[in-house]
């Protein structure tokens, strides 16, 4: 689709929109010679909804960053991608892979420009094989696509995002996240059992099988593009791992009068006989904020969701054990209803944004036993900003806490900015805790360091290795990477979140959220 | 630019999370961002928040005509409100947003402005520059209507010019149920739906003035349409021009009343060959007024029920608040009339899957378009030499076929 380009040929300008080698017409032009025309576009509308993901970033990031890709491209299939990647390292240009745009760290936004590489396209089920438990799909298709596709075939799938009506099975690979049913089936790492990739010299690849269990060794290298977030090459195709589908997924939900009770409920939980599909957590300030919204809900300090899944009489006894649990931490079992809209509710975990109308969200690993904590640390960070935050979070593994905890701000103010380096507070808390912040993107990929010493600098290494050209969503993970290709120090970035937390502690900093039902530090 | 852009609230509260895009029937047959609700509304803000920065950093942040396009290249079916993450109201959003480019000189597109016109002249009064008298040309020498009645049957523009079998069958029925109605025959005038929908609500007022004022002048305590077009509109008159006589129905509410009320006997069965039926729920008369107030699922549900030898009556996968658009709203065939007919097209294929003989509606766009769909079914089957057969009815023509 030929739009309105905007730059000529050499016409280079100062401004986010410029191309280091080949015009916007040219790029098209070669482009052309690979997909459908209808599948380009270039018109420079087109590129601005393709410059970022769910976190609103403030325009003077475009300064520092060349968000606006040069051109979108749609591909169909893995010999397209191989084609574009090959073209790109020719013409020296970066490739970025996007799938639903749904994450908030930036990996799917080009900081170096591009071409922009819309991976849903790729969107559907190629194979669900019954003898061997797996699905084959493509990497466009969205989770709650694939998942209810399989539930009318009578399987589920291990574990989703709670953002799976956007986000799709490629991105979230990438990220390499945990979600709802993580707690009894893994992560996302673990229901993949092989991947079809187009690595960034352009070859064509398919790593682990699709019919038996192939256990973690050398010839088997899926674990270790989970979580890569785009940068060692572009997936393809995916096979995941099914599951015949359960008599019942029974929600319970339990109220708590203190955190502390819900903290020690949910430890128990992790030391027992009970293995729930999933588990989540509130606290009091998210029901209050939701209340500010016009929900008529109860008053709540504490919250813990669990999801059995199972036979019905097995869950009978699960149910029981639960509730003995949750009874000698003061839990208090809410109604049937209630606990299925909690579940329903399990994709609309954001809905207070209206109130903001800006979220900071950030999330961090730590072990079940500190959680406790980290609610209280996180506290004294939110108190200390002065911040309107609530913690959530959900239980990944018996000995691990996706810790997200967020706050409400208003990116039309100044002090917004500021607010970002919340995330990067609650990170270090986490570090403390023997945890780590999730995810690096742009922002966070000073982290690494930090996170591997030395172990860091192998991981660039694989990357030089395997990406000599640095095409394949350049300035990510390994390397916070600015327009200029001037990479980011780690202790540059961290400085500069560092002094934006103790600036929004300035006096003039304090941005007023107009609520009826005020929140509170809790206990 | 000069009036302010509005619901900037919703512009902001929006998460840019993208599940809106994911049940989005334009973005499923197109797949570019710049025609997801996500994508529109991103670019809302952007324009409602453009300032010197913008300038200084060479982003060029603007109107142009090809965006204007593509905020009208939308079925306004409101799907996208029914899976919103932060609850924006879509059925006022889309309107509203069309409104505002419009008061600032942009669009709408040409097709959108001649029908506006066609209505404006009063030898039209309706968006297809039909002629007045072809109104009521096809019964006005078989009813002898009174007056004034109780009811007025108002069948809307696309019934009364192009899908009258629908009109004439209402009239047989509710003869039948001996009603006192009559219609306001080559006196109607369009209900104004398509100015709301395209943003030309400048004589929105006079058109209501107008027809509430024929209305009153028969003296109508019922006003009853087989467009769900028709009743959101004659809904919103009194908000115009103030509290009229008459309360608005949907003929299928109408028809359930009569049933349940025994005026309406049945005499013949259904064709056992067209069965089974499928029910599809039209956008405006389910989910949008559901959103508006009270959305009507069930009465067209019961209706076919009571039909003698329907046993069963088929869902789609996605039904009720969640309906799939036909592809004929929003006024789409005047932006890209390709693209409504690729939306069509999923729609028979899914009656296809669920083996349905009948496709039925209750509202005449609706019937109009998946027609046009089972045509080109048609088509696609006979150039592979094989035949394919599928009936399309409005809830009206069922009916009369069975007293
Ligand atoms: C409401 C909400 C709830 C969320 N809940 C969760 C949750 O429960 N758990 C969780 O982990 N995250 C969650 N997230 C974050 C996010 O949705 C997930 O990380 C999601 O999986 C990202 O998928 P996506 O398709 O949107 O990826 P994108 O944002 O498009 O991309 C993510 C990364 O993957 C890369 N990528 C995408 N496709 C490909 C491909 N085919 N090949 C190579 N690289 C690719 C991109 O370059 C980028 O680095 C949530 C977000 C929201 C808004
Ligand atoms: S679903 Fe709602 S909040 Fe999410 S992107 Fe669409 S409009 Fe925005
Ligand atoms: S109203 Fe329908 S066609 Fe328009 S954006 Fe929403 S879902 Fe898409």
């Amino acid at each position: 689709m030929k739009g309105n380009s905007e730059i000529k040929k050499g016409e280079e300008k100062k401004n986010g929109d410029t191309i280091p080698k080949k015009s916007h017409s040219e790029l098209y032009e070669l482009l052309a010679g690979i997909v459908d025309e209808s599948n380009i576009s270039d018109d420079v509308i087109e590129r601005r909804l393709y410059s970022h993901d769910v976190a609103p970033l403030p325009k003077m990031m475009e300064m520092g960053f060349k968000m606006l890709p040069d051109v979108v491209v749609r591909p169909n299939s893995a010999s397209d991608v191989s084609r574009i990647i090959k073209l790109a390292i020719k013409e020296d240009i970066p490739v970025v892979p996007r799938g639903g745009a749904s994450w908030a760290l930036g990996g799917a936004v080009p900081v170096l420009g591009g071409i922009l590489l819309d991976m849903t396209t790729m969107n559907k089920i190629i194979k669900i094989d019954e003898e061997n438990l797996t699905v084959t799909v493509e990497p466009g298709i969205t989770w709650n696509d694939l998942k209810d596709k399989l539930h009318k075939k009578g399987y589920l799938i291990g574990a989703y995002p709670s953002s799976a009506p956007a986000a799709t099975v490629g991105g979230w690979i990438n990220t390499g996240g945990v979600g709802v049913g993580s707690y009894k089936y893994g992560g996302v790492d673990r229901q993949v059992v092989a991947l079809e990739m187009v690595l960034p010299r352009g070859e064509i690849v398919t790593f682990g099988t699709s019919s038996i269990k192939s256990s973690l060794r050398m010839d088997n290298l899926t674990p270790f593009f989970a979580g890569s977030e785009g940068t060692l090459g572009i997936i393809t195709r995916i096979t995941l791992r099914i599951y015949p589908s359960p008599e019942e997924i029974r929600p319970v939900s339990y109220v708590f009068p203190s955190v502390k009770d819900m903290c020690e409920a949910i430890f128990e939980i992790t030391r027992s006989d009970v293995l729930p599909l999933h588990i989540s957590f509130f606290d009091k300030n998210h029901f209050i904020y939701l209340k500010n919204m016009g929900k008529d809900l109860p008053e709540i300090t504490a919250m813990v969701n669990l999801a059995l899944e199972g036979s019905s009489s097995s869950l009978d006894v699960e149910e029981a054990i639960c509730d003995r649990i949750m009874q000698r931490h003061n839990g208090e079992k809410q109604s049937k209803e209630f606990s299925e809209h909690e579940w329903e509710e399990r994709f609309f975990e954001m809905r207070i944004k209206r109130l903001g109308p800006t979220i900071v969200l950030s999330e961090a690993l730590i072990p079940v036993s500190r959680l406790h904590e980290m609610i209280k640390r996180s506290q004294r960070i939110i108190k200390k900003m002065g911040l309107t935050a609530a913690v959530t979070g959900m239980i990944s593994d018996r000995n691990t806490v996706a810790f997200m905890p967020y706050c409400l701000t208003d990116e039309r103010k100044l002090r917004s900015m500021m607010t970002m380096s919340f995330t990067k507070k609650i990170g270090d808390a986490a570090f403390k805790l023997g945890g780590r912040p999730v995810g690096l993107g742009i922002f966070f990929a000073a982290n690494i360091k930090k996170l591997h010493g030395h172990g860091a600098d192998v991981m660039k290494n694989i990357k030089s290795a395997m990406d000599p050209n640095d095409i394949v969503n350049p300035g990510k993970l390994t390397e916070g990477m600015t327009r200029f290709g001037i990479p980011i120090p780690a202790f540059g970035m961290n400085m500069g979140m560092d002094m934006m937390a103790t600036m929004a502690r300035l006096p003039g900093m304090k941005i007023k959220l107009k609520m009826k039902e005020k929140s509170h530090a809790a206990e | 630019m000069g009036n302010k852009i509005p619901n900037i609230k919703d512009l902001y509260a929006c998460l840019q999370c993208g599940y809106c895009r994911s049940i989005c029937p334009v973005y499923r047959e197109t797949g570019w961002e710049s025609l997801t609700p996500r994508g529109k509304v991103y670019w809302l803000k952007q324009l409602s928040a453009k300032s010197l920065l913008d300038k200084l950093l060479g982003r060029k942040i603007e109107i142009t005509d090809e965006w204007m396009q593509k905020l009208f290249t939308c079925t306004l079916c409101c799907r996208c409100e029914s899976l919103c993450h932060v609850d924006i109201k879509f059925h006022e959003f889309w309107e509203d947003a069309r409104k505002w480019l419009v008061e600032n000189g942009y669009g709408p597109p040409t097709a959108a402005k001649d029908m506006y016109e066609n209505i404006k002249n009063p030898e039209f009064k309706n968006p297809f520059m039909e002629p007045t008298a072809k109104r009521d040309e096809w019964y006005k020498d078989d009813y002898d209507l009174p007056a004034k009645a109780e009811v007025v049957f108002f069948p809307g523009c696309m019934t009364s010019f192009y899908e009258y079998q629908v009109l004439l069958n209402m009239l047989k029925i509710m003869s039948k149920a001996k009603i006192d109605f009559t219609t306001l025959g080559s006196d109607e005038m369009c209900c104004g739906a398509i100015n709301l929908m395209t943003g030309q609500f400048d004589n929105f007022k006079e058109i209501a003035t107008y027809n509430v004022g024929q209305l009153e002048k028969r003296g109508a305590r019922t006003v009853v349409t087989g467009c769900p077009g028709c009743l959101r509109a004659l809904k919103k008159y009194s908000k115009y021009v103030g509290k009229s006589n008459f309360e608005v129905l949907h003929t299928t509410q109408m028809i359930d009343r009569m049933i349940t009320e025994g005026q309406l006997e049945f005499s013949k069965d259904f064709k056992k060959k067209s069965l089974p039926i499928v029910y599809h729920d039209p956008c405006e008369l389910g989910r949008i007024s559901e959103l508006e107030g009270k959305g009507i699922f069930e009465e067209p549900r019961r209706i076919l029920n009571s039909i003698p030898g329907v046993e069963e009556v088929l869902d789609y996968p996605n039904n009720r608040m969640n309906s799939e658009c036909c592809g004929g709203g929003g006024g789409l065939k005047a932006v890209d009339y390709e693209l409504t007919t690729k939306i069509t097209a999923r729609k028979v294929d899914e009656g296809i899957e669920l083996e349905a003989n009948t496709i039925v509606s209750s509202c005449p766009n609706c019937k109009a378009q998946i027609s046009i769909g089972v045509e080109a079914k048609k088509d696609e089957y006979k150039a592979k030499g094989e035949k394919f057969k599928m009936k399309v009815m409005d809830i009206a023509d069922v009916v009369a076929k069975s007293i």
